[in-house]
């Protein structure tokens, strides 16, 4: 398991330039991942962002830095073990591991194991502190004396899941709680259980991620008057199987055998391949199989929320009032 | 076979092929019919049919014990090796407990594939390759514990959080439903289901991230959510209150991440719950943490709480209370009571009255514990002993447990209970960590250490189960991750890390036979019956998060093979008496 990762190689030892390295990496990561142009050119960005983090990978400073955010994020005991010697995890100290590549699985994660992403929650600096960590020589134990000088501050009761305050006015929406909504786990109703939001989300209907090209008040209405059906793909799809079973939902896809069909008496739906040998009778209605009491499931406020956030989008943070929602 | 050649058969002809199946081989008729006529009334009275090992604990009660008694302490020298069968991929080893149903074995192993074999002779009748997305991050490993067998349907969760059910003849999918999607919950399905009446019970992971762990019933033959309970109560639910008036309790852990228990009689399930997260720093999260570290006892029908009884309030050390309920009834100055005893990670066993959630006792399974200095005759716990932000603390036993998730056993027989043990310590740091939902949610780091008295050591032992007497114990130089399998023939059966599938005398502990598998052993070992011939299957296979964190601890278990194989034993043909 531990001889699968590049080394360190001659040529490096050579003096081949980090920078030169790091792009060889990431460009083809960025074409094999057939990456959209606009994060093709983060990565190059990130990439460049190496020409001033080159010199400092062995800058004492910045190792002791790399060694405290390492704690947290990378050495607890499912993970890679106090000071990355090892834990659930493989090893990642005294391995000779290549900068380059350490930076890439960081960032990216390692798809196929329980290596996550952290380009989300940790900046590229960030990341190659703990890069610049990972490569030295740092004994261990050194390393894990950093973690005693974290300021007691930063251990408050709170989570810091929102950074965004909620509006102290409440007729203004919040696209942060709106996304909370959107996303809640903590019940089996939520939008994500049907919708997918910019790759997040199930797709058993629409794909919300252009809904922000819609206005606020077709939004609300197709939130809580969800009847009217735009494309027929989400067409009710009823079959009556000969057992005396119902099956309820939308299609997903049909062959000469079998119809797959999302059955959504309850939620999570569930994806039924049904023998067309066992259906009696398939009707499709045209009309949509979304629950219809979010009207009153949702407060007002929570509604505002839940249309702010898809009227969002990463290039405009679309403010709007209850007032806007009847326009 | 018989359905489509009904039509054809005179009546006299069709009872007397009836006659004749059941004669000679009633379960080989069944297994054609695939299982259709596997009901939940009928897995209520699986130790009557002890040919086969039909649920994941091969019963209810989570025994692990199995009645055959024709491979006995007096003959398992003679067991010879009968058939293997090679998953194929051996990444992530082989974790799974069989099951076996009316002559045929269903086995699930690694990145969620499925298979149907012979029983007695290992020929493959299907396989199932499980599509997950191939970027997926898997949060735990690639491993799966086991299928679910019933209504003619195979069951499983899937490293996706998906479950589905197979038809149990062909092996094509007939439903799947995604219980929440894993990039955003960090949670994933590898523990085996268990089906409770008409329903298929779930759990999951989670608990080491943030997380609202939850126990799902889905109506079987539809895939329909029938209810799902909570670990953690929402706002205006009782229990609520032992969390902070902050987002926690949606981020608060307490998964389901193995297999629950049932008793009939009470119509309820028992779930060991997981612990809360973040697992070391418990600051974040003042109060009991409801119901992180508890059994709780659910009503099978409805979902709803009957009773709960919390072993750790307020875990500070990531002893989860996941492991196995298992149900005993015990006869004590003329009066029968009903029991759950309960191994959980912290080195106690916790014996309860099943009936009302009432404690009973805990006593120690391991010799090495520094978390907490005894546990009164309330079962309060006395002289916590809890890590600290910025101050390393000694904790024994180490955060892996006093023992790994693999299952203990419990003969009627002998009237003994079976468990191994791990002395073994951690210096445990605790930082503070903000909740990000679905991601890693831990807040501590760990430095394996060797207990105050003496180097790392592990053990497999007998106890009477409410008292904790030690019967027989018997060392071991590496700790057991494999199961424990009883027989009626008295023989206790599990493997070694090292590739040894071993046998012992449950009486005494004397090792009777031993048979080298070629990789180390982390699934259930099982028995059945095929023919009126007894099998004893054991799965091998080194793979698992426990597994893939030994070396830091054993330098030597860097160069253990990885494997993934059934292998199935039983005495010579001519020898079976």
């Amino acid at each position: 398991m531990t001889e699968q990762h590049p080394k360190k190689s001659d040529a490096s030892r050579a003096g081949v330039s980090l920078l030169v390295r790091v792009i060889a990496v990431l460009l083809p990561v960025a074409i094999a991942f057939d990456l959209p142009g606009d994060k093709r050119l983060e990565r190059t960005a990130s990439a460049s962002s190496l020409l001033q983090a080159r010199d400092k990978l062995k800058d004492p400073r910045i190792i002791a830095e790399g060694a405290r955010l390492f704690a947290p994020s990378c050495g607890n005991a499912y993970c890679h073990g106090t000071g990355g010697v090892g834990g659930g995890a493989p090893r990642l100290r005294g391995k000779d591991l290549e900068a380059a590549y350490v930076f890439k699985s960081i960032s990216n994660g390692i798809p196929g194991t329980p290596m996550p992403s952290f380009k989300s929650e940790l900046s590229d600096e960030q990341i190659w502190k703990l890069v610049a960590f990972i490569v030295s020589d740092a004994k261990t134990s050194a390393a894990a004396d950093p973690l005693f000088s974290l300021p007691a501050a930063s251990s408050s009761t709170a989570p810091m899941i929102s950074a965004e305050p909620i509006a102290s006015s409440s007729i203004v929406g919040s696209s942060q709680a709106g996304k909370a909504l959107f996303f809640d786990s903590s019940q089996p109703k939520s939008c994500h259980a049907c919708h997918s939001f910019n790759g997040e989300g199930t797709q058993i209907g629409p794909d919300l991620s252009a809904a922000a090209s819609r206005s606020p008040r077709d939004l609300l209405l197709s939130i809580i008057v969800p009847s009217g059906l735009k494309d027929a793909q989400y067409a009710t799809i009823t079959v009556a199987l000969r057992n005396g079973e119902k099956v309820v939902g939308v299609k997903k896809e049909e062959d000469a055998e079998s119809l797959r069909i999302y059955d959504t008496t309850e939620l999570p739906a569930v994806l039924r391949t049904v023998q067309k040998a066992d259906a009696a009778k398939v009707e499709y209605v045209n009309e949509s199989v979304m629950p219809k009491d979010y009207a009153s499931a949702y407060t007002m406020k929570q509604l505002l929320d839940l249309v702010t956030f898809l009227k969002s989008s990463p290039q405009s943070k679309s403010t709007l009032m209850l007032k806007d929602l009847f326009q | 076979m018989i359905d489509s050649k009904k039509s054809q058969l005179t009546w006299a002809g069709l009872v007397g092929l009836c006659f004749i199946v059941v004669l000679t081989a009633f379960g080989q008729a069944s297994a054609q019919d695939g299982n259709g006529d596997l009901t939940g009334e009928r897995l209520v009275n699986a130790r009557k049919e002890p040919q086969n090992w039909a649920t994941y604990f091969g019963a209810y009660d989570a025994w692990r014990y199995s009645s055959l008694d024709q491979i006995r302490a007096d003959n398992v020298k003679n067991l010879v090796s009968v058939w293997a069968f090679q998953t194929g991929k051996v990444e992530g080893g082989l974790n799974a407990t069989p099951i076996v149903v009316d002559g045929v074995m269903y086995l699930i192993a690694s990145e969620d594939r499925v298979f149907a074999l012979n029983a007695e002779t290992g020929d493959r009748l299907w396989t199932y390759n499980y599509k997950f997305p191939r970027d997926l991050i898997s949060p735990y490993g690639k491993f799966n514990r086991g299928v679910a067998v019933g209504y003619g349907l195979v069951f499983f969760g899937t490293m996706d959080n998906h479950v589905v059910a197979l038809n149990a003849k062909s092996g094509k999918e007939v439903w799947n439903v995604e219980v929440e999607d894993v990039k955003k919950c960090g949670c994933n399905i590898n523990g085996a289901p268990f089906i409770v009446k008409d329903k298929i019970i779930v759990g999951g992971t989670g608990g080491d991230s943030a997380h609202r762990g939850y126990i799902n019933a889905f109506n079987a033959k539809t895939g329909r959510l029938a209810w799902r309970f909570y670990t953690i109560p929402g706002p205006g639910e009782p229990g609520h209150e032992t969390w902070p008036e902050t987002d926690m309790w949606k981020y608060g852990g307490g998964s389901t991440w193995l297999t629950g228990s049932y008793d009939p009689t009470l119509n309820l399930i028992y779930w060991g719950i997981g612990n809360p997260s973040s697992d070391f720093n418990n600051s974040v999260r003042p109060g009991e943490n409801l119901y992180t570290n508890c059994i709780v006892a659910i009503d099978a029908d409805t979902g709803k709480l009957k009773w709960h009884y919390q072993e750790i309030p307020h875990d500070a050390w990531d002893f989860d209370s996941a492991y196995e309920s298992v149900l005993i009834d015990l006869t004590r100055n003329g009066k029968t009571e009903k029991l759950l005893v309960h191994p959980n990670k912290s080195g106690f066993v916790w014996v309860l009255n099943r009936e009302t959630g009432k404690f009973i006792n805990a006593w120690p399974y391991v010799d090495t514990i520094t978390w907490v200095k005894s546990i009164d005759k309330d079962g309060k716990l006395i002289g916590r002993n809890e890590p600290e932000i910025g101050k390393p603390n000694l904790i024994c036993p180490n955060w892996g447990g006093g023992r790994s998730w693999n299952h203990s056993a419990y003969s009627p027989r002998t009237g003994l209970w079976y468990n191994d043990g791990i002395e073994w310590c951690a210096n445990v740091t605790v930082y503070p960590q903000e909740a990000r939902e679905g991601r890693s949610f831990v807040a501590g780091n760990v430095d394996v250490k060797p207990p105050p008295d003496g180097p790392i050591r592990a053990h497999l032992d007998a106890f009477d189960p409410v008292t904790g007497q030690k019967k027989w114990t018997l060392p071991f130089k590496y700790p057991i991750l494999s199961s424990l399998l009883v027989t009626g023939g008295d023989v206790l059966f599990t493997g070694d890390v090292e590739g040894r599938f071993m046998a012992f005398d449950a009486k005494t502990g004397k090792q009777l036979w031993s048979f080298n598998t070629g990789s180390g052993h982390r699934g259930g070992p099982i028995t059945y019956s095929v023919k009126g011939r007894q099998f004893v299957a054991v799965p091998s296979g080194l793979g698992s998060l426990f597994v893939s964190g030994m070396p830091a601890t054993w330098p030597e278990a860097a160069g253990w093979p990885g494997g993934s194989a059934v292998f199935v034993f039983a005495l010579p043909e001519g020898n079976r008496k």
